[in-house]
């Protein structure tokens, strides 16, 4: 039974362990070579390049790699290399994929894209818009963690040979930022539909094609799967009706979720990329120098950490003098020593790489005496206490949940306000913030798209993070109001020259009227072998992006 | 008789003397160190204000991952607090939480082994059967419940690890019980009209104590180390509050700055050390067999 | 004995079912929403994904029916679907279970070779020089703290000698034998390919070791604590008195009765090990059952949670 699981590549005749074997850079050893448990570095072969990519990365919410379930970070690596959406990304802005070119009607509301008409699938059948429409509406069919994506998509049909047309329900400013999302990936609807799935409205319960795609992959990208080892490995091979550039016979992701362990992979050569170093690991690579052959490379996260506040909690911690109090008395200087190069400072919600973010000079700066004039005013000027929820187990990108709590509760204690640090688990954590229970939290912000459009309208009073999390809602305060309404505006402009100004402005507020106190922004640090990878390029989704690096 | 009477060496004796005896072996190079080493990280952890000026909280970010120095004398953490003072406090809440949880654990559990493997029948299966279910309950889900019930807290965490580890020494004791109960001077005493009760506790424990002694002298290490787990949860003792377990977990993530993880390693090391020294130098003493010849 | 095994099998029923039920209840009295705890963070803000998660795992029915259902199914031989996984939980054990089993019984089956004879020499030569070096050696692997050892011997024997393979059950380059235990080392030579039989166990060195020092430092210590209480009993004295050699005392009659409460530790320890060391498979990068124990235990996915507790109970 298990065999069929890993079976199409026995159906190809080539088995798995040929496959890897020729594609290695080394031979594998004879039994008597490996007894001397010798470990060489797995770099250049005589020709000059090693075959196999080998990629170390945390396992973690790692589940499934079907395009029409997965949803987490940690798959966002593996289905940048196995499949294409119509779009992808160039920094934070949208550029071509499986689509061409792209126009937008002037309301904002229709989409039209123009599509490659010789791409190819892995298999070597020809794409087609019906493939694609197949993916998106089993996507959203499925009700999985990603159909939302879809949720404010009216329709879409082909309009052409070669042609895609997407009618919104409601203006979407950043619709072609969702685009890019592997969960809009292309597939084949003929092989999908073999082994299980459907686009039909009741996917939900019919779909059954997910163990099959979790083992094979009929997609455009320049990777198939061979076969996936949980916890253990992925292996990927060749696509050889990959439109792009050549690179590798064949991409292994190993999976190993101590970060030292992946650091030490990476330094004697059994990895070449390492995706989860913490600040302190990638610091100590970085002093090693070049003789040690890897490298870091800063990836923005577009994560963002903050402290929030409860606005129906009891005691002062619900006053927006409290809030004041403590965004002047957190040492925003002293985080960075924390943090590192896993983060970097931001202005407001929006993190600094997206549009319509507010300037970092604009952000919150720690002013110990404004912090007790604000004390002072709320009436209390020796302080107050409160109770500080965060995940104990969190990694906040790589940074200890713990190290930033307690840094924070050091920088309060200054002023005389007291925080009392509670750690719970993460997934409880998640649950009492999303119920709207703590009194404060620090959290997590994770980037779903890369659209400013994530950010800004959540936070705003009334909006999905602001009402259910925190209770701030539109009527909280007049400046409340106004806040809304800027976030509105900014919102129902399809220029996004004229949305720039309501956005800023809308941030300034929130900035100085919000129950939030903006930290930091997160970093990935990634660690490369510069003996393997001349320039890795970096994608703001998916880490790095495979056809578009330079390899040595 | 006389044989049989010899080959239960503390049976038959009032209790005074046989303690007693047991005073008169108990003096030796073993005994004396682990106390030693148990009495002085006591000492250290007590008079900790005196012996470090450092507040174990106050952090210096600026400061942070500095190596061993005559200012820090174990150095500082990834907050830039002194390692020393952290060591030190933190023995009051990973020592005398440690204790608590294998004393508890193992009063609970013997007392059921010595039952289960002296009554036999329906009272065995039952208590063996309660022992299985318990041995393979996740420790995490019920910490998180009993925190999530009773709020987090050394205390509630003791509780959670206690209500788990009793299992192994029911089992073992059950085991040692069982063998000792066809013993001749078992019979024999039953023969004489001695009580149930009164074997059980005077002849067979006795004799059943010493191995589970030893067990539990390697279970304070053990201990401790569990609270890491809780601790990184958050189910435990609460940071910025040290202990000990805990700095070990998060200093492992910076094991190349080795002392933040290898300090409040020694601790563990050491005093798990102790208490089997003092296991094994009480086991000795209640078995005057030592080496072959009657002292 | 017939009737003790049919009343040990007639009573597992039952002591399944309490297990079942105790754990079911705790579980619940997590106030952690295993749905919210799941999912991702946009779709946690559309309630209608949210609510076809509730329905897909039954978790809008009453505790009851939940609970009964869950018995029901299990009863059939259905262990249900990882609310985590989103996978049947057979096949989550099937993939996690078996590196934990090897890594374990590889373990086990090293310490009891090194600590029975330890133990045995150092009960015979009580005192001497032997007893204390083998005493110490012991008492150091039972206190060491078994995370910190293990990033430490991965740093000396990985990093900078390199003697040690790169941390995972095979070389990257080696695809796993074909399926039959799942465990490497046995499929592999029932496969005859010996160069996978001997990568594999390379791999199992180092994580293996660093496990066994507790172990090894257990299993000595009781294996001395009960030949010291069996040797000087009467009727050793007797088959001595007939001028048979220590050894053969030894063997034949001290070693028999001294190993009965050691076997009992033994099989708890192999317990304890089946049971996952979650810290040593995270450093090694071990796909054991520990870290999928504890991603269940946190995500509150009682049928990952009971499914681990029922294979750990039966071994």
């Amino acid at each position: 039974m298990s065999d069929i699981k890993r079976g199409g590549n026995i159906q190809n005749g080539v088995s798995r362990r040929r496959l890897i074997e020729s594609g290695a850079a080394l031979a594998v050893m004879p039994s008597a070579v490996a007894a001397s448990l010798a470990v060489p570095t797995r770099v250049a072969t005589a020709a000059g390049r090693v075959k196999a990519l080998i990629v170390v990365q945390q396992p973690g919410s790692l589940r499934t790699v079907d395009p029409g379930r997965a949803s987490e970070v940690d798959a966002a690596a593996i289905m940048r290399a196995l499949y294409d959406a119509l779009l992808s990304l160039k920094g934070a802005d949208p550029a071509p994929a499986y689509a061409t070119d792209w126009t937008v009607s002037p309301d904002g509301l229709t989409y039209v894209f123009n599509l490659h008409p010789d791409w190819k699938f892995n298999d070597g059948s020809p794409v087609t818009p019906e493939d694609y429409i197949f993916s998106c509406h089993r996507q959203r069919n499925n009700k999985a963690d990603a159909s939302w994506l879809l949720g404010n998509v009216a329709s879409m049909v082909k309009s052409g040979p070669n042609q895609i047309t997407i009618k919104l329900k409601s203006l979407d400013v950043d619709f072609l930022k969702l685009v890019p999302n592997p969960g809009l990936a292309v597939t084949k609807a003929a092989t999908v539909r073999a082994h299980g799935g459907t686009d039909a409205p009741d996917a939900a319960t019919k779909d059954t094609a997910t163990t099959w795609l979790d083992q094979h992959s009929v997609g455009t990208g320049p990777f198939m799967i061979d076969h996936w080892d949980r916890g253990s490995e992925m292996v990927l091979r060749a696509n050889p009706h990959y439109w792009g550039p050549k690179t590798f016979d064949t991409v292994v992701f190993r999976f190993v979720q101590d970060p030292t362990t992946q650091r030490d992979l990476l330094l004697r050569g059994d990895a070449h990329i390492a995706v989860n170093l913490t600040p302190d690991l990638a610091d100590e690579i970085q002093k090693r120098g070049s003789a040690s052959k890897a490298a870091i490379v800063n990836v923005p996260a577009l994560g963002v950490a903050y402290l929030g506040f409860n606005v129906k909690a009891t005691g002062p911690i619900s006053q927006p003098k409290a809030w004041e109090a403590i965004k002047y008395a957190v040492d925003y200087a002293g985080l960075k020593d924390i943090y590192r190069g896993g983060g970097q400072p931001t202005g407001s919600i929006v993190p600094p790489q997206l549009p319509n973010a507010l300037p970092i000079a604009e952000g919150l700066k720690q002013d110990i005496d404004k912090a007790k004039a604000a004390l002072a005013a709320l009436g209390v000027p020796n302080g107050f206490s409160f109770k500080l929820t965060y995940g104990a187990d969190q990694m906040i990108q790589n940074v200890p949940a713990s190290d930033v709590a307690q840094k924070v509760k050091a920088d309060l204690a200054a002023v005389g306000i007291n925080a009392d640090l509670v750690g719970i688990p993460l997934t409880q954590e998640l649950t009492d913030y999303r119920a709207g229970k703590p009194e404060a939290v620090l959290h997590l912000w994770a980037v779903d798209y890369p659209g400013w459009t994530d950010f800004l309208p959540n936070y705003a009073p009334g909006g999905h993070v602001a009402l259910p999390r925190q209770n701030w809602a539109v009527d909280s305060s007049p400046e409340a109001k106004q806040i809304a309404e800027l976030s509105a505006r900014a919102m129902a402009m399809v220029d996004p020259a004229q949305q720039l100004e309501p956005a800023l402005q809308a941030q300034r507020l929130i900035n100085q009227y919000g129950p939030y106190a903006w930290l930091f922004e997160t970093n990935y640090q990634l660690g490369y072998r510069t003996d393997v990878i001349k320039k890795l390029s970096v994608d703001l989704l998916s880490f790095f992006n495979i056809p578009t690096s330079e390899f040595v | 008789m006389t044989e049989s009477v010899a080959a239960a060496p503390v049976a038959g004796r009032s209790p005074l003397s046989r303690l007693a005896a047991v005073a008169r072996r108990l003096p030796n190079a073993e005994l004396l160190v682990g106390l030693a080493i148990i009495v002085t990280w006591t000492i250290l952890i007590a008079a900790a204000p005196v012996i470090t000026k450092f507040n174990p909280l106050a952090q210096q970010i600026a400061l942070r991952l500095q190596p061993p120095s005559a200012v820090h004398w174990f150095g500082t953490d990834q907050l830039g607090r002194d390692v020393f003072a952290r060591v030190l406090y933190g023995g009051r809440e990973s020592l005398p939480g440690a204790i608590c949880v294998v004393a508890l654990g193992f009063l609970v559990g013997v007392s059921l082994g010595a039952v289960a493997g002296y009554c036999r029948g329906i009272v065995d299966d039952v208590v063996m059967r309660l022992t299985d279910m318990v041995l393979a309950f996740p420790l995490i889900v019920l910490a998180m419940a009993v925190a999530a019930v009773l709020g987090a807290s050394l205390m509630h965490g003791i509780i959670a690890l206690a209500a788990v580890w009793w299992p192994p020494y029911v089992r073992v004791c059950r085991a040692l019980v069982l063998d000792l109960s066809n013993k001749e001077y078992v019979v024999a005493s039953r023969a004489a009209g001695r009580g149930s009760a009164s074997i059980l506790l005077r002849v067979i424990l006795p004799n059943a104590v010493p191995a589970l002694l030893v067990m539990a002298a390697i279970d304070i290490g053990r201990a401790i180390l569990s609270f890491s787990i809780l601790g990184f949860l958050g189910l435990g003792a609460q940071p910025p509050q040290p202990e000990w377990g805990a700095m070990v977990s998060t200093g492992a993530a910076v094991m190349d700055d080795w002392w933040v993880a290898t300090f409040p390693a020694i601790p563990i090391l050491t005093l798990a050390f102790a208490f089997n020294l003092i296991g094994d130098s009480i086991r000795d003493a209640l078995d005057p067999w030592v080496g072959g010849r009657r002292q | 004995m017939i009737r003790y095994i049919v009343r040990r099998l007639l009573l597992l029923i039952p002591v399944l079912l309490g297990m079942t039920l105790i754990a079911f209840a705790v579980t619940k009295a997590v106030p952690t929403d295993p749905i919210i705890a799941s999912i991702s963070q946009e779709a946690s803000n559309h309630p209608e994904i949210v609510a076809a998660y509730r329905k897909e795992w039954g978790l809008d029915k009453p505790l009851s029916i939940q609970y009964l259902t869950y018995v029901k199914n299990l009863l059939h031989g259905d262990m249900g679907v990882s609310i985590y996984t989103h996978r049947p939980v057979v096949d989550d054990l099937l993939d996690y279970l078996p590196a934990t089993v090897e890594l374990a019984t590889v373990t086990i089956f090293f310490s009891v070779l090194l600590s029975f004879p330890l133990g045995i020499l150092a009960a015979m030569r009580r005192g001497g020089i032997t007893d204390f070096v083998v005493r110490m050696l012991t008492l150091a692997g039972v206190a060491m703290p078994i995370f910190w050892l293990a990033l430490a011997l991965l740093d000396i024997f990985y990093l900078h000698l390199g003697w040690a393979p790169a941390p995972g059950r095979l070389d990257y380059a080696l695809s796993p034998p074909p399926p039959v235990t799942r465990l490497y080392i046995i499929d592999s030579l029932i496969a005859g390919e010996w160069s996978v039989a001997w990568d594999a166990l390379c791999h199992l060195a180092l994580p293996a070791f660093v496990l066994a020092t507790w172990s090894v430092g257990l299993l000595t210590r009781m294996m001395r604590a009960s030949m010291l209480s069996v040797l000087p009993q009467d009727f050793l004295r007797s088959v001595r008195s007939k001028g048979a050699s220590d050894f053969y005392v030894i063997r034949k009659h001290a070693a028999p009765n001294a190993m009965i409460p050691v076997v009992t530790v033994i099989g708890l320890a192999y317990g304890d090990l089946l049971s996952g060391a979650l810290l040593v498979e995270t450093i090694f990068g071990w796909p054991g059952i520990g870290r999928y124990a504890y991603n269940a235990a946190v995500h509150v996915d009682f049928p990952a949670i009971i499914g681990v507790a029922l294979t750990s109970t039966r071994s």
